[in-house]
Protein backbone atom coordinates (compact mmCIF):
# COMPACT_ATOMS: atom_id res chain seq x y z
CA UNK A 1 0.00 0.00 0.00
CA UNK A 2 0.94 3.22 -0.85
CA UNK A 3 -0.73 6.87 -0.64
CA UNK A 4 -0.70 8.93 -3.75
CA UNK A 5 1.46 11.82 -4.01
CA UNK A 6 -0.95 14.61 -4.44
CA UNK A 7 -3.20 13.99 -1.27
CA UNK A 8 -3.10 17.33 1.17
CA UNK A 9 -3.81 16.63 4.86
CA UNK A 10 -4.65 18.71 8.66
CA UNK A 11 -4.94 16.82 11.71
CA UNK A 12 -7.84 16.94 13.72
CA UNK A 13 -8.69 16.61 17.14
CA UNK A 14 -10.35 13.09 16.25
CA UNK A 15 -8.79 12.15 13.14
CA UNK A 16 -7.28 13.55 9.99
CA UNK A 17 -8.81 15.60 7.14
CA UNK A 18 -7.59 14.81 3.40
CA UNK A 19 -7.98 16.56 0.14
CA UNK A 20 -6.80 15.62 -3.06
CA UNK A 21 -4.51 18.24 -4.69
CA UNK A 22 -6.37 17.67 -7.93
CA UNK A 23 -9.86 17.07 -9.66
CA UNK A 24 -12.64 16.35 -6.50
CA UNK A 25 -12.92 19.13 -3.76
CA UNK A 26 -14.85 16.65 -1.59
CA UNK A 27 -12.90 16.41 2.13
CA UNK A 28 -12.05 13.36 3.01
CA UNK A 29 -12.81 13.33 7.08
CA UNK A 30 -11.16 10.20 8.74
CA UNK A 31 -12.26 9.50 12.20
CA UNK A 32 -11.01 6.97 14.65
CA UNK A 33 -9.08 3.83 13.30
CA UNK A 34 -9.74 5.14 9.53
CA UNK A 35 -7.18 7.71 11.13
CA UNK A 36 -5.17 5.54 12.92
CA UNK A 37 -4.95 3.37 9.28
CA UNK A 38 -3.91 6.55 7.42
CA UNK A 39 -0.84 7.71 9.75
CA UNK A 40 0.26 3.89 9.72
CA UNK A 41 0.62 4.24 5.58
CA UNK A 42 2.76 7.43 6.14
CA UNK A 43 5.62 4.38 4.93
CA UNK A 44 5.17 1.81 2.53
CA UNK A 45 3.87 -1.89 2.73
CA UNK A 46 2.17 -4.56 2.28
CA UNK A 47 -1.61 -5.30 3.61
CA UNK A 48 0.10 -6.95 6.71
CA UNK A 49 2.77 -4.56 7.44
CA UNK A 50 -0.20 -2.03 7.58
CA UNK A 51 -2.16 -4.24 9.93
CA UNK A 52 1.01 -5.29 12.25
CA UNK A 53 1.39 -1.04 12.46
CA UNK A 54 -2.20 -0.27 13.42
CA UNK A 55 -2.19 -3.86 15.69
CA UNK A 56 1.11 -2.31 17.55
CA UNK A 57 -0.68 0.79 17.94
CA UNK A 58 -3.41 -0.35 19.51
CA UNK A 59 -1.79 -3.02 21.66
CA UNK A 60 -3.69 -5.82 20.40
CA UNK A 61 -3.19 -9.11 18.22
CA UNK A 62 -3.06 -8.51 14.16
CA UNK A 63 -6.06 -11.26 13.78
CA UNK A 64 -7.87 -9.31 15.50
CA UNK A 65 -8.61 -6.20 13.66
CA UNK A 66 -7.12 -7.68 9.83
CA UNK A 67 -10.77 -7.65 8.54
CA UNK A 68 -11.57 -4.20 9.63
CA UNK A 69 -7.96 -2.96 8.54
CA UNK A 70 -8.58 -4.45 5.34
CA UNK A 71 -12.00 -3.26 4.53
CA UNK A 72 -10.90 0.57 5.61
CA UNK A 73 -7.50 0.17 3.42
CA UNK A 74 -10.02 -0.92 0.18
CA UNK A 75 -12.37 2.23 0.99
CA UNK A 76 -8.53 4.65 1.12
CA UNK A 77 -8.34 2.58 -2.23
CA UNK A 78 -11.62 3.42 -3.06
CA UNK A 79 -11.20 7.06 -2.41
CA UNK A 80 -8.02 7.49 -4.35
CA UNK A 81 -6.04 8.52 -1.33
CA UNK A 82 -3.72 4.86 -1.16
CA UNK A 83 -2.82 2.71 -4.17
CA UNK A 84 -2.73 -1.32 -3.99
CA UNK A 85 0.49 -2.61 -5.17
CA UNK B 1 -18.11 41.01 27.30
CA UNK B 2 -14.47 40.94 28.38
CA UNK B 3 -14.00 38.16 30.52
CA UNK B 4 -10.82 38.20 32.57
CA UNK B 5 -10.80 34.12 32.44
CA UNK B 6 -10.85 34.06 28.63
CA UNK B 7 -8.14 36.93 28.24
CA UNK B 8 -5.54 34.92 29.62
CA UNK B 9 -6.34 31.49 28.25
CA UNK B 10 -6.35 33.51 24.95
CA UNK B 11 -3.36 35.26 25.70
CA UNK B 12 -1.45 31.75 26.64
CA UNK B 13 -2.42 30.65 23.20
CA UNK B 14 -1.02 33.49 21.84
CA UNK B 15 2.23 32.80 23.11
CA UNK B 16 2.21 28.84 22.69
CA UNK B 17 5.39 27.14 21.85
CA UNK B 18 7.30 30.35 22.88
CA UNK B 19 10.51 30.41 25.13
CA UNK B 20 9.61 31.65 27.86
CA UNK B 21 5.31 31.87 27.86
CA UNK B 22 3.70 30.83 30.78
CA UNK B 23 0.53 28.82 30.44
CA UNK B 24 -1.88 29.23 33.30
CA UNK B 25 -4.47 27.01 32.31
CA UNK B 26 -7.66 26.80 34.57
CA UNK B 27 -8.35 23.92 36.15
CA UNK B 28 -11.68 22.18 35.41
CA UNK B 29 -13.51 23.61 32.44
CA UNK B 30 -14.66 27.19 31.34
CA UNK B 31 -18.20 28.09 31.25
CA UNK B 32 -20.54 27.71 28.23
CA UNK B 33 -20.57 31.44 27.64
CA UNK B 34 -16.94 31.91 28.31
CA UNK B 35 -16.05 28.77 25.88
CA UNK B 36 -18.26 30.69 23.30
CA UNK B 37 -16.15 33.59 23.82
CA UNK B 38 -13.09 32.15 23.77
CA UNK B 39 -13.87 29.91 20.62
CA UNK B 40 -15.08 33.09 18.49
CA UNK B 41 -12.67 34.72 19.30
CA UNK B 42 -9.95 31.94 18.46
CA UNK B 43 -11.60 32.15 15.10
CA UNK B 44 -11.61 35.17 13.93
CA UNK B 45 -8.02 35.91 14.89
CA UNK B 46 -7.41 32.51 12.81
CA UNK B 47 -5.94 30.80 16.33
CA UNK B 48 -8.47 27.26 16.24
CA UNK B 49 -5.12 25.05 15.86
CA UNK B 50 -3.48 26.51 18.64
CA UNK B 51 -6.85 25.78 20.81
CA UNK B 52 -7.06 22.12 19.58
CA UNK B 53 -3.66 21.74 20.46
CA UNK B 54 -3.92 22.09 23.98
CA UNK B 55 -7.47 20.74 24.01
CA UNK B 56 -5.69 17.46 22.65
CA UNK B 57 -2.78 18.06 24.76
CA UNK B 58 -5.55 17.80 27.54
CA UNK B 59 -3.56 21.10 28.93
CA UNK B 60 -7.27 22.16 28.64
CA UNK B 61 -10.27 20.84 30.72
CA UNK B 62 -13.51 20.78 28.20
CA UNK B 63 -16.75 19.18 28.45
CA UNK B 64 -17.94 17.21 25.78
CA UNK B 65 -20.55 20.07 24.09
CA UNK B 66 -17.29 22.47 24.14
CA UNK B 67 -15.52 19.69 22.43
CA UNK B 68 -17.53 19.11 19.87
CA UNK B 69 -17.61 23.52 19.18
CA UNK B 70 -14.18 22.75 19.10
CA UNK B 71 -13.82 19.98 16.77
CA UNK B 72 -16.58 22.29 14.73
CA UNK B 73 -14.31 24.98 14.51
CA UNK B 74 -11.46 23.00 13.44
CA UNK B 75 -12.75 20.97 10.83
CA UNK B 76 -13.99 24.22 9.25
CA UNK B 77 -10.69 26.26 9.47
CA UNK B 78 -8.96 22.63 8.19
CA UNK B 79 -11.46 22.35 5.69
CA UNK B 80 -10.40 26.07 4.03
CA UNK B 81 -6.32 25.23 5.02
CA UNK B 82 -6.64 22.26 2.55
CA UNK B 83 -8.17 24.47 0.02
CA UNK B 84 -5.38 27.38 0.15
CA UNK B 85 -3.03 24.82 -0.01
CA UNK B 86 -4.99 23.54 -3.24
CA UNK B 87 -5.44 27.15 -4.46
CA UNK B 88 -1.32 27.22 -3.75
CA UNK B 89 -0.39 24.24 -5.82
CA UNK B 90 -2.47 25.59 -8.72
CA UNK B 91 -0.19 28.88 -8.36
CA UNK B 92 3.59 27.47 -7.90
CA UNK B 93 2.14 25.28 -10.97
CA UNK B 94 1.42 28.05 -12.74
CA UNK B 95 4.39 30.40 -12.19
CA UNK B 96 6.98 27.50 -12.76
CA UNK B 97 5.38 26.42 -16.30
CA UNK B 98 6.12 30.51 -16.90
CA UNK B 99 9.43 30.55 -15.93
CA UNK B 100 9.03 33.13 -12.67
CA UNK B 101 10.66 32.93 -9.40
CA UNK B 102 8.77 33.27 -6.33
CA UNK B 103 8.42 32.30 -2.69
CA UNK B 104 5.37 31.45 -0.33
CA UNK B 105 4.92 33.90 2.25
CA UNK B 106 2.90 34.08 5.82
CA UNK B 107 0.36 31.57 6.71
CA UNK B 108 1.30 28.10 4.47
CA UNK B 109 4.67 28.56 4.60
CA UNK B 110 4.98 29.19 8.27
CA UNK B 111 2.91 26.60 9.59
CA UNK B 112 5.15 24.10 7.34
CA UNK B 113 8.52 25.31 8.83
CA UNK B 114 8.12 27.36 11.52
CA UNK B 115 5.18 25.41 13.41
CA UNK B 116 5.27 22.27 15.61
CA UNK B 117 2.48 21.03 13.35
CA UNK B 118 1.31 22.71 10.37
CA UNK B 119 -2.46 22.15 11.83
CA UNK B 120 -1.79 24.73 14.26
CA UNK B 121 -1.91 27.53 11.96
CA UNK B 122 -4.91 28.86 10.55
CA UNK B 123 -4.94 30.72 7.21
CA UNK B 124 -8.02 31.83 4.67
CA UNK B 125 -5.88 33.38 1.61
CA UNK B 126 -2.42 32.82 0.18
CA UNK B 127 0.63 35.40 -0.14
CA UNK B 128 3.30 35.37 -2.92
CA UNK B 129 6.32 37.15 -3.43
CA UNK B 130 7.32 36.98 -7.02
CA UNK B 131 9.74 38.52 -9.37
CA UNK B 132 7.64 39.67 -11.97
CA UNK B 133 4.17 40.77 -10.83
CA UNK B 134 2.74 41.48 -14.30
CA UNK B 135 4.27 38.47 -16.27
CA UNK B 136 2.78 36.16 -12.91
CA UNK B 137 -0.96 37.84 -13.30
CA UNK B 138 -0.71 37.60 -17.33
CA UNK B 139 0.60 33.30 -16.42
CA UNK B 140 -2.16 32.81 -13.69
CA UNK B 141 -4.47 34.35 -15.74
CA UNK B 142 -4.43 32.23 -18.18
CA UNK B 143 -5.27 29.50 -15.68
CA UNK B 144 -8.70 31.32 -14.89
CA UNK B 145 -7.51 32.60 -11.85
CA UNK B 146 -8.44 36.54 -12.35
CA UNK B 147 -7.33 39.63 -10.87
CA UNK B 148 -10.25 41.43 -8.76
CA UNK B 149 -9.36 45.13 -9.79
CA UNK B 150 -8.18 46.45 -12.52
CA UNK B 151 -4.70 48.07 -12.41
CA UNK B 152 -5.10 52.09 -11.24
CA UNK B 153 -3.03 52.66 -14.17
CA UNK B 154 -0.80 50.95 -17.03
CA UNK B 155 2.39 49.91 -15.06
CA UNK B 156 1.35 51.14 -11.96
CA UNK B 157 1.54 47.31 -10.25
CA UNK B 158 5.23 46.50 -11.26
CA UNK B 159 6.35 50.36 -10.37
CA UNK B 160 4.46 51.14 -6.97
CA UNK B 161 2.06 48.08 -6.08
CA UNK B 162 1.95 46.19 -2.87
CA UNK B 163 0.44 43.46 -4.76
CA UNK B 164 -2.33 42.21 -6.82
CA UNK B 165 -5.41 40.33 -5.44
CA UNK B 166 -6.25 37.50 -7.74
CA UNK B 167 -8.92 35.05 -7.22
CA UNK B 168 -9.00 30.87 -8.36
CA UNK B 169 -12.49 29.38 -9.19
CA UNK B 170 -12.73 27.67 -5.86
CA UNK B 171 -12.65 31.30 -4.50
CA UNK B 172 -9.47 31.48 -2.48
CA UNK B 173 -7.95 35.03 -3.17
CA UNK B 174 -4.24 35.16 -3.93
CA UNK B 175 -2.53 37.95 -3.48
CA UNK B 176 0.59 38.65 -5.52
CA UNK B 177 2.97 40.35 -3.79
CA UNK B 178 6.20 42.91 -5.80
CA UNK B 179 6.90 44.28 -2.18
CA UNK B 180 5.85 43.28 1.58
CA UNK B 181 3.79 46.63 2.69
CA UNK B 182 1.85 48.90 1.79
CA UNK B 183 2.95 52.78 1.44
CA UNK B 184 6.63 53.98 2.57
CA UNK B 185 7.98 51.41 3.85
CA UNK B 186 6.63 48.75 1.09
CA UNK B 187 8.34 51.44 -1.29
CA UNK B 188 11.98 51.30 0.86
CA UNK B 189 11.88 47.62 1.02
CA UNK B 190 13.60 46.11 -1.14
CA UNK B 191 11.64 42.31 -1.69
CA UNK B 192 13.39 41.59 -4.53
CA UNK B 193 16.40 40.87 -2.73
CA UNK B 194 14.22 37.92 -0.74
CA UNK B 195 14.40 36.04 -4.31
CA UNK B 196 15.68 33.39 -5.32
CA UNK B 197 14.07 31.85 -2.17
CA UNK B 198 16.07 30.66 0.58
CA UNK B 199 14.38 27.20 1.57
CA UNK B 200 11.88 25.22 0.76
CA UNK B 201 9.01 23.18 1.93
CA UNK B 202 6.98 20.26 0.61
CA UNK B 203 3.42 20.18 0.04
CA UNK B 204 1.41 17.12 -1.16
CA UNK B 205 5.59 16.01 -2.76
CA UNK B 206 5.48 19.52 -4.25
CA UNK B 207 8.71 21.26 -3.63
CA UNK B 208 7.76 25.08 -2.93
CA UNK B 209 10.19 28.11 -2.35
CA UNK B 210 9.57 30.17 1.02
CA UNK B 211 11.93 32.57 3.18
CA UNK B 212 14.84 31.94 5.77
CA UNK B 213 13.61 32.57 9.65
CA UNK B 214 14.99 35.76 9.52
CA UNK B 215 13.24 36.84 6.23
CA UNK B 216 9.92 35.44 7.58
CA UNK B 217 10.44 37.31 11.19
CA UNK B 218 11.06 41.15 9.48
CA UNK B 219 8.59 40.33 7.02
CA UNK B 220 5.90 39.11 9.80
CA UNK B 221 6.80 42.39 11.42
CA UNK B 222 6.11 44.40 8.46
CA UNK B 223 2.57 42.85 8.49
CA UNK B 224 2.18 43.32 12.21
CA UNK B 225 3.05 47.12 12.59
CA UNK B 226 1.53 48.29 8.49
CA UNK B 227 -1.38 45.87 8.21
CA UNK B 228 -4.00 48.47 8.43
CA UNK B 229 -5.72 46.52 11.98
CA UNK B 230 -5.35 45.41 14.92
CA UNK B 231 -2.74 43.12 15.19
CA UNK B 232 -4.09 39.17 14.57
CA UNK B 233 -3.25 36.50 17.61
CA UNK B 234 -1.99 34.65 15.04
CA UNK B 235 0.44 37.15 13.17
CA UNK B 236 1.63 38.31 17.17
CA UNK B 237 2.12 34.09 17.61
CA UNK B 238 4.34 33.82 14.62
CA UNK B 239 6.32 36.68 15.45
CA UNK B 240 6.97 34.73 19.24
CA UNK B 241 7.26 31.77 17.49
CA UNK B 242 9.88 33.40 15.35
CA UNK B 243 11.81 34.70 18.09
CA UNK B 244 11.81 31.65 19.78
CA UNK B 245 13.73 29.41 16.92
CA UNK B 246 17.27 28.51 18.08
CA UNK B 247 18.78 28.80 15.00
CA UNK B 248 17.14 32.43 14.56
CA UNK B 249 20.10 34.79 13.34
CA UNK B 250 19.35 38.36 15.09
CA UNK B 251 22.76 40.28 13.12
CA UNK B 252 21.00 39.07 9.85
CA UNK B 253 17.49 40.38 10.70
CA UNK B 254 19.42 43.63 11.66
CA UNK B 255 21.42 43.89 8.90
CA UNK B 256 17.66 43.24 6.77
CA UNK B 257 15.62 46.03 8.18
CA UNK B 258 18.43 48.31 8.39
CA UNK B 259 18.72 47.79 4.69
CA UNK B 260 15.23 48.71 4.13
CA UNK B 261 15.49 51.67 6.66
CA UNK B 262 12.58 49.08 8.19
CA UNK B 263 14.22 49.00 11.70
CA UNK B 264 11.54 51.05 13.23
CA UNK B 265 9.02 48.70 12.26
CA UNK B 266 10.92 45.35 13.65
CA UNK B 267 11.62 47.40 16.81
CA UNK B 268 7.65 48.36 17.35
CA UNK B 269 6.16 44.62 16.13
CA UNK B 270 8.67 42.84 18.85
CA UNK B 271 8.03 45.38 21.18
CA UNK B 272 3.81 44.81 20.60
CA UNK B 273 4.82 41.16 20.03
CA UNK B 274 6.39 41.14 23.67
CA UNK B 275 4.05 43.23 25.35
CA UNK B 276 1.42 40.34 24.64
CA UNK B 277 3.52 37.13 25.07
CA UNK B 278 6.17 37.11 28.08
CA UNK B 279 9.11 35.75 26.74
CA UNK B 280 12.26 35.14 27.53
CA UNK B 281 14.63 38.26 26.53
CA UNK B 282 16.66 38.23 23.70
CA UNK B 283 19.44 40.01 21.92
CA UNK B 284 16.58 41.42 19.55
CA UNK B 285 13.79 42.01 21.72
CA UNK B 286 16.59 44.06 24.02
CA UNK B 287 16.94 45.97 20.73
CA UNK B 288 13.86 46.36 20.48
CA UNK B 289 13.28 48.13 23.79
CA UNK B 290 16.01 50.23 23.35
CA UNK B 291 15.22 51.31 19.92
CA UNK B 292 14.64 54.90 19.47
CA UNK B 293 12.42 56.84 17.14
CA UNK B 294 13.74 58.82 14.64
CA UNK B 295 11.67 62.37 13.45
CA UNK B 296 11.69 60.37 10.14
CA UNK B 297 10.34 56.99 11.50
CA UNK B 298 8.16 58.51 13.20
CA UNK B 299 6.48 60.29 10.88
CA UNK B 300 6.70 57.35 8.30
CA UNK B 301 4.83 55.06 11.23
CA UNK B 302 2.53 57.68 11.77
CA UNK B 303 0.92 57.62 8.46
CA UNK B 304 -0.25 54.47 8.68
CA UNK B 305 -2.36 55.79 11.49
CA UNK B 306 -3.85 58.54 9.88
CA UNK B 307 -7.74 59.21 10.03
CA UNK B 308 -7.55 58.87 6.10
CA UNK B 309 -4.73 56.11 5.91
CA UNK B 310 -4.89 55.86 2.29
CA UNK B 311 -3.93 59.34 1.70
CA UNK B 312 -1.19 59.62 4.59
CA UNK B 313 0.13 56.81 3.58
CA UNK B 314 0.18 58.31 -0.73
CA UNK B 315 1.75 61.63 0.83
CA UNK B 316 4.24 59.60 2.44
CA UNK B 317 5.07 57.28 -0.30
CA UNK B 318 5.78 60.41 -2.25
CA UNK B 319 8.43 61.35 0.11
CA UNK B 320 10.17 58.21 -0.32
CA UNK B 321 10.13 57.77 -4.10
CA UNK B 322 12.49 58.89 -6.50
CA UNK B 323 12.03 61.86 -7.95
CA UNK B 324 11.66 61.21 -11.23
CA UNK B 325 8.81 58.77 -10.20
CA UNK B 326 7.10 61.10 -8.05
CA UNK B 327 4.77 62.75 -11.20
CA UNK B 328 3.69 59.11 -12.61
CA UNK B 329 2.83 58.11 -8.97
CA UNK B 330 0.81 61.44 -8.23
CA UNK B 331 -1.04 61.11 -11.33
CA UNK B 332 -1.96 57.38 -11.39
CA UNK B 333 -3.68 58.01 -7.88
CA UNK B 334 -5.18 61.14 -9.30
CA UNK B 335 -6.46 60.00 -12.48
CA UNK B 336 -7.08 56.19 -12.18
CA UNK B 337 -8.17 54.30 -15.31
CA UNK B 338 -11.79 54.07 -15.91
CA UNK B 339 -11.43 50.00 -15.58
CA UNK B 340 -9.77 50.81 -12.48
CA UNK B 341 -12.94 52.83 -11.18
CA UNK B 342 -15.61 50.83 -12.17
CA UNK B 343 -13.79 47.57 -10.09
CA UNK B 344 -13.99 49.51 -7.35
CA UNK B 345 -17.92 50.78 -7.95
CA UNK B 346 -16.54 54.66 -8.17
CA UNK B 347 -17.30 57.19 -10.43
CA UNK B 348 -14.46 59.70 -11.74
CA UNK B 349 -16.29 62.71 -10.07
CA UNK B 350 -16.67 61.22 -6.67
CA UNK B 351 -13.14 60.05 -6.87
CA UNK B 352 -11.86 63.36 -7.76
CA UNK B 353 -14.30 65.01 -4.74
CA UNK B 354 -12.38 62.66 -2.71
CA UNK B 355 -9.26 63.84 -3.45
CA UNK B 356 -10.22 67.04 -3.43
CA UNK B 357 -11.13 67.04 0.38
CA UNK B 358 -7.78 65.39 1.40
CA UNK B 359 -5.36 67.64 -0.86
CA UNK B 360 -7.43 70.66 1.31
CA UNK B 361 -7.40 68.97 4.65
Amino acid sequence: MIRRGAVLERRLLDGVLLMHARGSFEPIRLNGTAASIWYATAEPGDRAAIVARVAAMYGVAPSEIEASVDAALDELCADGVLLDG
Amino acid sequence: MADALVDEVYAALVGLGADGASEPWPIGPLSDGQWSDLVGRCQTQRMVGALCEVISQRQLDVTDSQLATALNAQLEAAHHALRVQRALLETADALRAAGISFAVLKGPALAHTIYPDPSQRDYLDLDILVADVDASVRALGARGIARLNDEVRAGFDRRFGKAVTLCNADRIEIDVHRTIAPGPFGQLAAAGQLLPAARSFTLAGVELPTLSTEEHLVQGCYHLVLGGDEPRGSNVRDIALLLSEPTLDAERVLALARGWKGEAVVAQAIRSCAERVPMTATPLTDWARSHNLSARERALLDSYRSGDRFGSMALATLRVLPWRERLAYMSALALPSRANLRTRALKRSSHLKRLGRFVKR
